[in-house]
């Protein structure tokens, strides 16, 4: 997909935002929507404003600003080397070579689903089994560590933590949905 | 899995082991708590004032009821109408019960707050842990001197507010029964700043409690008008209280205020609790609130006392019931105004 | 006077006072790295077993862990890009940057001395300015703090080069999201789909976590390898070089403190805003603002000597009114209340070497964090090497057990976790998450003034308030101004260069 693109469905899902305040906003009192209404309607304003400008551009300028974008940003752009590859560990790739759009995006779908997975485990198994899961999971799968020595390092976290959050500081746990099922309660 | 499970619980076990040496817990007095574990529901943030009363009588209702624990939980939100709904659904077998700001409670659902879940009136009361009386203030040089020039002024009386409190709502109500004209200007962030601003002249006064004004009164920033309370305060005799000045009809809504603040910090369990469970519970927290022991800690935590058992404040909500309707439209109104 | 002072400093200098103290900075620190939670849990949670000692080590403890929770906050906000809370988001704006640069050591030396330099400026503003308190306090209202609020808000221009559009986008969005919750003003649930969970509105550090802590770990995954620069292969610059620059910039220091002193003092502002508005002053008194958010070392002390000085400020609503200040004012106020002293102004004349205790209290325990933290910082240093795939798990974990830590509601993982993804693509695409922050902490500051003033002043209260006037005028000169700088500067270049941008 091309960035232009990009930008212009980010810009357009922005302005669905902006207008569904707004419409909400409106069935408030007119105390509760004083700073609200005039917010969404400036934010509709500038995105009405900043697809005009990037679509009308020429593709000199957007070439500029594409620039710019990369040298500025110069570390930040997604580089190459497999998620799960073990030559990534100790030292940085080595690839400068841009990699296909395809592999970036891929990269970045696994990265959310790594999150997600995360979460999902955290409701549904409590904080202390979730990071024990999800730290050993992501050593081990990542190769980063042989399993064994995954194993060692993720218990002296989940130790660590364990002892800072909850004995330190006296957090009340959350025992996730499967709690009840495994105590009944 | 089933090794990380292990693990897991394993190690939490060891240090919650460590953790967990309540002092005295047995003692046990009338056996249907035996070794069982109470659930404390405290529906405000653990830092809190309200907390570390629960914290306080924790253990010495433990010791009283033989309980093996009452282990604290805070459901924190929605100014206590979170961990409270939860109550409500909890099962009436006297294990789950909760402590908080009772007034807070009523007045969400008297001014029909989406939030709220639960009937407050149904609630099983258990005991009080503290009250303290409230007062009605005004800025130290405004002209205003007593509740009769409130009710003389010829505009309304401006009152910096913190939000939608049982201040607000409390000061609502006088308003109506005393008849004088009320501004609530919301907004301000916490008490030094709608302090602040009744001291400058910003507002003419608030109604706050008793110990939090004593500094202010004393150096003269603020002048004490109206006790919100069933007498007068002993410190302050020329102060008379909201009870004395209503006259007829209002009066059950005042006094209905007045119960409700006097209710302030309290024990309650969810509707139709086991009453097995509530005689035991009711005797236990009149027996910790006596117990020197716990006053003697209350004294060195600065946390003020002042119990009283749970047949008189249930007795109090039956009164609040009565002239809760006469309230509704006064509190929804006060609502509308800020809108 | 003078006696006050010293009988202040006599009564910390007991082994007990002194002990309890480095229990409480030790224990402060801790608190402050973990994400989530502030120095009010650190004091709250301190609090039970302080009872039963004397007052002064009950005091040295409690403040001293408050005191240190302040960089704590600071440091994970420099390594990290977590602020361990909200005072210390502005850290992260030139901070993080210092860090993938490899001047971590360096940023941390300069964080750490200005927060000393902060706390001790700061104590000395604060007994100087006793006797004028009480009147500023009550000269400055609603309405200027509106103004100060709006003046937070120029700041957005800083972090929109590229392009301006998609920043001021951005400030709209943390608007709009601060308003996420009940309506402080008029009581109306707003935007909270009957969810009771949104009734309390977004956690700010619960969203912090996710905007720039998830989406950097996502960041990392993507990117692979570790958070530095790929260039950088060691420490390029040593802790003392950033002590030199917390002293070099002096002047930088001073001023941030002072303004540190008032935003404690003044009870509508609360101390997030406190760095945010350090920022912007550095900024905007700056002679290169392009530098900043890049990298500039002054967007390091600045904020740091603000929240430092901070605190004290707090002690003085309770001194010149017997009003606690906060939250965390009204807890150590507890400890006054158990050895019978009414807080109150009638403090300065019967306790005033209890004051000044507390200014030592605040002083020393900056000094201690300081040695601390100056002999810590090489080895924290080290830590942004660690490769991605350590990092991410590790980093993860504690920010999502931190989002849960700080209301304890498991709905908070949640919305760190969805923050995070805004916070990816926010990033990806150009628009600035540095001023989403900005507009989410200065929402409810403008909106609560704004309505205090309409209310009781008018609508027409810029012009009929003096003081709110003047403040309005300075706002629109410094705003317009760099940009009139700019244009003069192209306009000198354009000839010469043959060509704007």
């Amino acid at each position: 997909m091309k960035r232009l693109t990009q930008e212009n469905i980010l810009a357009v899902a922005l302005l669905c935002f902006f207008v569904g305040i707004l419409v909400l906003s409106l069935d408030y009192s007119p105390r509760a929507r004083l700073v609200p209404v005039p917010i969404s309607v400036l934010g509709i304003i500038l995105l009405g404003a900043q697809l005009v400008w990037q679509n009308l551009r020429s593709p000199d300028e957007l070439h500029v600003d594409m620039l710019e974008f990369l040298t500025r940003r110069g570390i930040n752009p997604v580089e190459g080397a497999e998620a799960d590859d073990a030559s990534s560990a100790d030292q940085s790739p080595e690839t400068p070579a841009a990699p296909g759009d395809l592999s970036v995006f891929s990269r970045e779908v696994f990265a959310f689903g790594k999150v997600l997975a995360f979460v999902g485990l955290f409701l549904l198994l409590g904080p202390f089994p979730s990071v024990f899961i999800f730290t050993f999971a992501y050593l081990s799968l990542s190769r980063h560590y042989h399993w064994a020595k995954a194993l060692v390092v993720t218990t002296i976290f989940v130790v660590i933590v364990y002892v800072l959050f909850v004995e330190v500081l006296d957090i009340q746990l959350y025992h996730g949905v499967l709690e009840p099922l495994v105590n009944n309660y | 899995m089933k090794t990380i499970w292990k693990t897991t619980i394993l190690g939490a076990l060891v240090l919650a082991l460590a953790a967990f040496a309540v002092p005295g817990a047995s003692q046990a007095a009338s056996g249907f708590y035996d070794g069982k574990v109470i659930t404390l529901i405290v529906p405000n943030s653990p830092g809190g004032r309200m907390t570390r009363y629960a914290r306080l009588y924790g253990p010495y209702i433990a010791k009283y009821t033989g309980a093996k624990e009452v282990r604290i939980v805070n459901k924190k939100g929605g100014g206590g109408v979170k961990g409270t709904n939860y109550l409500w659904v909890q099962k009436p077998d006297g294990m789950t019960i909760a402590f908080t700001s009772v007034p807070t409670l009523i007045l969400a659902q008297l001014s029909g707050s989406e939030a709220v879940q639960f009937d407050a009136t149904k609630f099983v009361y258990l005991g009080r842990a503290a009250t303290e009386p409230r007062v009605m203030v005004v800025g130290g040089k405004n002209e205003i001197r007593s509740i009769e020039d409130v009710r003389n002024l010829k505009r309304p009386f401006i009152n910096p507010s913190q939000g939608t409190d049982e201040d607000f709502y409390t000061l609502a109500i006088l308003a109506d029964a005393l008849d004088f004209d009320l501004k609530i200007v919301t907004g301000y962030e916490g008490q030094a700043d709608t302090g602040v601003a009744v001291i400058k002249g910003d507002g003419d006064g608030l109604l706050t409690a008793w110990t939090y004004t004593i500094p202010l009164i004393a150096n003269g920033d603020m002048h004490p008008i109206l006790t919100i309370w069933t007498e007068r305060h002993p410190d302050y005799p020329d102060i008379p209280s909201a009870l004395e000045i209503v006259e007829g009809e209002k009066k059950a809504g005042v006094q209905a205020i007045v119960n409700m603040l006097a209710m302030h910090r309290g024990f309650f369990g969810p509707p139709d609790m086991d009453p097995k469970a509530t005689a035991a519970l009711r005797d236990a927290i009149s027996k910790a609130a006596a117990d020197p022991e716990l006053q003697a800690e209350g004294e060195k935590q600065g946390l003020i006392l002042l119990p009283s058992d749970g047949e008189t404040e249930q007795a109090r909500i039956t009164q609040i019931t009565d002239a809760s309707q006469g309230l509704k439209p006064v509190l929804k109104a006060a609502l509308a105004s800020i809108k | 006077m003078i006696e006050a002072i010293g009988g202040g400093l006599a009564m910390l200098l007991t082994p007990q006072a002194m002990t309890f103290m480095f229990i409480g900075v030790v224990y402060g620190l801790i608190v402050g790295i973990l994400p989530g939670l502030g120095g009010i849990v650190a004091m709250a949670l301190l609090l039970p077993f302080a009872y039963g000692y004397e007052t002064a080590a009950m005091l040295a403890l409690l403040l001293g862990a408050h005191i240190a929770t302040i960089w704590g906050s600071s440091v994970t906000g420099i390594l990290f890009k977590v602020p361990g809370a909200a005072k210390s988001l502005a850290l992260i704006f030139d901070g993080y940057p210092l860090t993938q640069q490899g001047h971590a050591s360096r940023a941390l030396g300069a964080s750490a001395t200005a927060a000393l330099l902060g706390g001790i400026l700061g104590a000395i503003f604060l007994a100087v300015s006793i006797p004028i308190v009480r009147p500023i306090m009550l000269f400055l209202g609603p309405s200027e703090y509106l103004m100060m609020a709006l003046w937070g808000l120029t700041i957005i221009a800083t972090f929109s080069e590229g392009s301006l559009l998609k920043g001021l986008v951005a400030a709209c969005i943390g608007v709009l999201i601060a308003f996420v919750g009940m309506d402080p003003v008029t009581a109306t649930p707003r935007f909270t789909f009957d969810s009771i969970f949104l009734l309390d509105g977004i956690s700010f550090p619960v969203a912090m976590i996710g905007l720039f802590a998830v989406a950097e770990m996502m960041k990392l995954f993507v990117k692979g390898g570790s958070i530095l620069d790929r260039d950088v292969t060691e420490q390029r610059s040593t802790v003392m070089d950033g002590v030199k620059d917390a002293f070099r910039h002096w002047w930088l220091v001073a001023r941030s403190s002072l303004l540190g002193v008032w935003i404690g003092v003044l009870p509508g502002i609360g101390a997030s805003v406190g760095g945010i508005a350090a920022y912007a002053q550095a900024v905007q008194t700056s002679k290169t603002p392009e530098k900043f958010g890049h990298g500039a070392i002054e967007g390091v002390i600045a904020p740091d000597a603000t929240v430092g000085a901070n605190e004290g400020g707090g002690l003085m609503p309770t001194l010149a009114f017997g009003i606690p200040g906060g939250e965390s004012m009204a807890i150590l106020l507890i400890a006054f209340v158990s050895m019978g002293v009414t807080p109150g102004p009638q403090m300065l004349t019967n306790n005033l070497d209890l004051v000044f205790g507390m200014m030592w209290i605040i002083v020393l325990a900056n000094a201690m964090t300081t040695l601390i933290g100056l002999v810590a910082s090489p080895y924290l240093a080290r830590l942004p090497a660690m490769n991605a795939n350590i990092m991410v798990p590790l980093v993860l974990s504690v920010c999502f057990i931190g989002a849960f830590a700080t209301r304890g509601h498991v709905e908070d993982v949640i919305v760190a976790a969805i923050f995070g993804f805004i916070g990816y693509i926010m990033e990806k695409y150009n628009y600035s998450r540095a001023n989403m922050v900005i507009g989410m902490v200065l929402a409810e500051m403008i909106e609560r003034n704004l309505h205090i003033s309409l209310t009781l002043y008018g609508d027409t209260f810029i012009f009929t308030r003096p003081i709110t006037l003047i403040m309005f005028i300075f706002i629109i000169v410094t705003t317009v101004m760099p940009f009139y700088r700019n244009w003069r500067r192209d306009r000198a270049v354009a000839p010469v260069a043959g060509g704007g941008e």
